[in-house]
């Protein structure tokens, strides 16, 4: 019995000429890099946000001046406040650890994302790392006579108290 | 907090008292967008609470500030107490009055309460 002719995948006919014939394209897929898997896109969330009641009229009215829709003006409220969250950490590398651990998990899109951004993007990364794992690998210098309990609580000098008390917390969602 | 019996007890209590009180909210569905989504998720995860509990506490103050931000609100602001906007305590018109943004008055100093009462003709100090 024979083999049924499958038709090749990396060839397409894409015409045919008078004197030519068929004109076909042969693709070289070894020629183009692997595919990577495509990561898959966080469905956009969707909250129930409660508001108080006495409130609405206010948000309203707002809303009507600005010429703008409710959730709108309350997503404005939403990024306000975890924005007024972050800074009130006051310590610059528990900011950054809270910010890149969100930032995993929000897949920005890059056409949305400032030129700057892809300018200084390996500058961008270098400050987060400076910011973040430099103090955090950084090597110490330990007495040759420290006890366990002096390396533990160098280590832990590292970085700030809130960074350490995030990190332990941030580990333990089971990331 | 542990995870026993107790503790879950008190948990569930918290969370009907919670409930209970959510009887004066509103609900509105929002699409905050990946940024704020990431994290509020984390928030949320990181403190045990609802995005929705974690935030409705603090929505009163924003959006107070919100009004103040700009003396070009105050239309809206006097819209919204035309409309009956309340004066309960922790609500933002409350938390406008504290900041001296408004001041109500009306001409019944005895039975005016500032709360959820529309204004008419006002003349006279909500103080006597």
């Amino acid at each position: 019995m024979s083999t049924p002719h499958l038709p090749d995948p990396n060839v397409r006919i894409v015409g045919k000429g008078k004197h030519l014939g068929e004109i076909t394209v042969r693709l070289h897929p070894e020629k183009l890099p692997a595919a990577q898997e495509e990561t898959s896109r966080r469905t956009e969330r969707k909250y129930n946000m409660r508001i108080k009641g006495q409130d609405v009229a206010l948000l309203d009215a707002l809303a009507d001046q600005v010429d703008r829709p409710r959730s709108q003006i309350i997503n404005e409220l939403l990024h306000g406040i975890l924005l007024s969250e972050l800074q009130a950490l006051g310590e610059t590398d528990a900011q950054v650890l809270v910010a890149v651990t969100a930032d995993a998990d929000a897949p920005y899109d890059p056409l949305a994302r400032p030129w700057v951004f892809d300018a200084l993007r390996s500058d961008v990364a270098a400050l987060i790392q400076n910011n973040l794992w430099h103090t955090y690998d950084y090597p110490l210098d330990f007495p040759s006579d420290a006890s366990p309990e002096l390396r533990a609580e160098m280590e832990a000098g590292r970085n700030s108290q809130a960074f350490n008390i995030l990190k332990a917390q941030i580990e333990g969602l089971g990331r | 907090m542990s995870d026993g019996i107790l503790s879950r007890l008190v948990e569930d209590g918290k969370r009907s008292a919670e409930e209970a009180r959510a009887e004066s909210y509103v609900m509105v569905n929002v699409r905050p967008g990946e940024k704020v989504s990431a994290l509020l998720d984390l928030l949320s995860r990181l403190s045990g609470k609802s995005p929705s509990a974690l935030m409705a506490e603090r929505l009163s103050e924003a959006l107070a500030d919100l009004a103040m931000s700009s003396a070009a609100h105050g239309p809206a602001i006097l819209n919204a107490a035309a409309k009956g906007a309340s004066f309960h305590d922790g609500c933002a018109m409350a938390i406008l009055e504290q900041r001296g943004v408004i001041e109500w008055h009306s001409t019944n100093a005895l039975s005016f309460d500032g709360f959820g009462v529309v204004p008419s003709d006002a003349t006279a100090s909500k103080e006597p």
